[in-house]
């Protein structure tokens, strides 16, 4: 029996969830079913494209939430970092990363940026360590060339990785499949912030976090036959509050902290769980030349990311039209403990929230979070100040 | 040390002066003021067009060094920003958002923010704010990280530079309306080569034995000049004093300490509003910085990384903008401090972590790893703050600091 044959599609996603953290059996079994390498990307974006067409399974590294001691990772990094960079650093140090051959950073924040400097030290000879730095000023003319040959650059590592040479042809179909995987994740995302009472948030995070531990076309195919249970449901919708959560790009919150956020009174109608695989939206799959194309997908993209600067996007502009676009009643920004992009980015925005009369609540989270009564109380308070407002 | 011999600091302070009034003269005969980063400004450029530079970081860490940090960052906080930003940002928010009134006097908001990308993340969120809070244009230049741990830079990567300077010209013209002067240009980058040459030669002194030069606590007065007033004749005046001053220092054998009773490598941001305490806790021990690598932020002048040419300006500005000590990666920041360690003959390295900045910071601990137990090299790591004096600590830094330094003597049999 393949793993895809198991009862149900949720059973499946969690299995892959459940494994995700700390121990990665999985991603050893799909390598090993489909003889190919694993690649393991720091969030928040990389093109899985380049990795599926030299024939590797693309790992989006999450880090271990609060499942491993960080003690190893706290005394290489420093008092003041995010849990998410001390976790990753942690898996390599205790070895659970071993059935990883490649492993990509990027210039998200200082923090990951360093960090691939430190694994390499430390790791350089188990790993091929990888560090793309995508462009910011997306309004040069010359932003497309750099990426496109920063791009090639990064595939000749791969390349001698995986000892296969890239073709076109391989990354179209890739660029194709990927397109679809993106499309099947924004539609869920879309049923949940229309009938959010149709599955519950921690069924949803299931979902499209599977979608980072298994090969795309399996988990396309589990996706199409989630969506069409979920479609068939008739939960009745309750009377809560919609909230859009903000903060939740890189470093994963606890998923029973989210759970809070519903249980205290909320429909969590959209948020930027694993935003990076599906943020940069559909690619030309049919380009001539298909690594200027994933290229050309990222600078010109205007939807802001955090992480990502981009010269020409309004932030402001951007979050009071996601309100009204998801029907919202306010805003929950919840930040990693220590991490600097999401603390600015609140600023911009709730200045924006502020003048527009929208309700917002700031909390923060670490990857091991623990106890969340803290968490209900402010969420309930703030649900309630809405609903009898 | 007679005062004969420290009149480098004096004059240093006076040529800052003249940097604020020159500023202002600007302002008054309709000039633009561009707030800038230390790291990897085009400054030879903003020059061609007139512009006067502001440098957040430096304004702020003045600020801090005279005491007057805490309302500025209390004013940040009331505002909304977390007690887990950036120092330097919220002293520079809260700096607009005061109208420039500061406690070391006014100091110009800006027309436009030169955004270069070079080194520490948190560059492109604080200019957004000001882009934000109150529609500053924001000039962006995109700088690569150094990703190739042999020190290579790709050629696409100083392409990709040069270019974006290439396009930064016609936006300054029409900015500022003047005309692009190619000829000022080199000129100005002329007298920049000459004061990097001069400033080079100046730490290098560090490598004498006896060390005439403090090459942290010293150098971090110094330095400001390099970032300040690069491009003027006063600059190269002034590092040629100070290489005379050192030079006759080194001939006298005399120095920052009474003596040399240590040699240091130093990494990290110094704490400012308890600069002269915290120098102290070194210089109690007649101990010497004779090489770190703050002062390379601005470019790390000392490793042939970079030479502003006149005959290729904007390439060689280019190479300069790539080579800011934080946009090097962690293994070629680690090996640099090896290579002080080694060729300046050092006992031991002290690394200095800020809860502000991540950037100068995280990794911290590996590099203090790599040099104990990979290299034999004594390492103390210490964590405070730049600007913040809220998270300085001096008796249990002390305490850190002597005991660090009793192993030492222990190990040299001094």
């Amino acid at each position: 029996m393949t793993m895809l044959e198991t009862s149900s599609t949720i059973q499946l996603f969690e299995e892959h969830v459940e494994d995700s953290y700390a121990s990665f059996n999985m991603v050893r079994r799909w390598k090993e079913e489909l003889g190919r390498k694993a690649l393991g990307y720091f969030p928040v974006y990389f093109p899985e494209e380049l990795a599926h067409a030299l024939n590797m399974l693309p790992i989006n590294l999450l880090g271990a939430s609060g499942r491993l001691p960080l003690d190893i990772a706290t005394a290489h990094t420093q008092s003041f970092v995010c849990s998410i960079t001390k976790s990753v650093f942690q898996l390599a140090a205790q070895d659970i990363l071993e059935m990883f051959d490649v492993l990509v950073f990027s210039n998200i924040c200082d923090v990951a940026r360093n960090l691939s400097g430190i694994m390499r030290r430390n790791f350089g000879a188990k790993y091929h360590i990888e560090y793309i730095h995508y462009p910011i000023n997306n309004t040069s003319a010359h932003a497309v060339g750099y990426l496109e040959e920063e791009y090639r650059r990064v595939i000749g590592g791969l390349e001698r990785v995986s000892g296969i040479k890239m073709r076109d042809e391989a990354l179209r179909d890739a660029i194709g499949l990927y397109n679809r995987k993106r499309e099947l994740m924004n539609r869920l995302a879309e049923l949940r912030s229309e009938k959010p009472w149709l599955l519950p948030y921690t069924e949803y995070y299931t979902a499209i976090r599977a979608g980072e531990f298994m090969p795309v076309e399996r988990f396309n195919q589990a996706m199409e036959s989630f969506l069409r249970e979920v479609e068939s449901r008739t939960t009745r919708p309750a009377d809560r509050v919609r909230v859009i959560v903000k903060g939740d790009f890189c470093e994963q919150p606890p998923l029973m902290y989210m759970k809070t956020i519903e249980d205290a009174g909320c429909y969590i109608v959209g948020d930027e769980a694993l935003i990076g695989p599906r943020w940069i939206g559909e690619i030309n799959a049919h380009a001539d030349n298909p690594i200027r194309a994933l290229a050309k997908a990222y600078v010109m993209n205007t939807t802001p990311l955090t992480v990502r600067y981009h010269p020409s996007i309004d932030k402001r502009k951007h979050i009071i039209e996601l309100v009204k676009d998801m029907n919202a009643e306010g805003v929950i920004f919840i930040t990693p403990k220590f991490c600097e992009p999401a603390l600015y980015d609140y600023i911009i925005y709730k200045t924006a929230l502020d003048k527009a009369g929208i309700p917002y609540l700031h909390l923060e989270y670490e990857e091991s979070t623990s106890s969340f009564e803290h968490v209900r109380t402010m969420v309930e308070t703030f649900a309630e100040s809405i609903m009898f407002d | 040390m007679s005062q004969q011999l420290d009149r480098a600091k004096q004059l240093q302070g006076e040529l800052v002066k003249q940097y604020y009034k020159q500023v202002r003269e600007t302002v008054e005969r309709g000039g633009k003021v561009a707030y800038c980063f230390v790291m990897a400004n085009p400054i030879e450029l903003l020059k061609v067009f007139d512009i006067a530079p502001i440098y957040p970081e430096i304004t702020s860490l003045q600020i801090s060094y005279r005491g007057g940090a805490p309302p500025l960052i209390g004013l940040s906080e009331e505002f909304g920003y977390s007690t887990d930003c950036c120092g330097y940002v919220k002293m520079g928010v809260a700096t607009v958002l005061n109208n420039g009134q500061t406690s070391i006097g006014y100091i110009p908001t800006p027309d436009l923010a030169m955004l270069t990308y070079s080194g520490c993340q948190i560059y492109i969120h604080w200019w957004e704010q000001y882009q934000y809070l109150r529609g500053t244009p924001v000039f962006t230049i995109d700088i690569p990280y150094v990703r190739d741990y042999d020190g290579h830079i790709p050629r696409h990567d100083i392409r990709y530079v040069a270019g974006q300077l290439e396009e930064l010209i016609p936006k300054l013209e029409q900015f500022t309306g003047k005309r692009f002067d190619e000829e000022k240009l080199r000129e100005i980058i002329r007298l920049s080569a000459e004061a990097w040459d001069l400033w080079r030669r100046c730490l290098e002194t560090g490598k004498l034995k006896p060390s005439p030069i403090d090459a942290y606590f010293e150098a971090i007065y110094y330095m400001s000049a390099i970032t300040l007033i690069r491009g003027s004749r006063e600059c190269v005046d002034f590092y040629r004093f100070l290489l005379d001053e050192l030079m006759a220092r080194y001939e006298q054998g005399v120095g920052p300490t009474p003596e040399e009773r240590f040699r240091l490598v130093f990494e990290g941001v110094p704490n400012y509003p308890f600069f002269s305490r915290f120098w102290g806790l070194f210089r109690g021990w007649n101990a010497r910085c004779v090489a770190a690598t703050y002062p390379k932020v601005a470019g790390i002048i000392d490793m042939g990384a970079f030479s502003l040419n006149p005959d290729k300006p904007i390439e060689s500005l280019a190479e300069y903008m790539i080579h800011a000590y934080c946009n090097w990666n962690m293994i070629s920041r680690a090996n640099l401090i090896q290579r002080y360690v080694r060729e300046y003959e050092a006992d031991g390295v002290v690394i200095h972590s800020i809860k502000s900045c991540r950037s100068f910071s995280m990794g911290h601990g590996d590099i203090r790893e790599y040099l104990i137990k990979d290299l034999d090299v004594p390492a103390l790591h210490i964590e405070s703050d730049h600007v913040d004096p809220r998270y300085y600590s001096e008796a249990q830094l002390k305490n850190r600091v002597d005991a660090f330094f009793e192993s030492l003597s222990i190990r040299k049999g001094v």
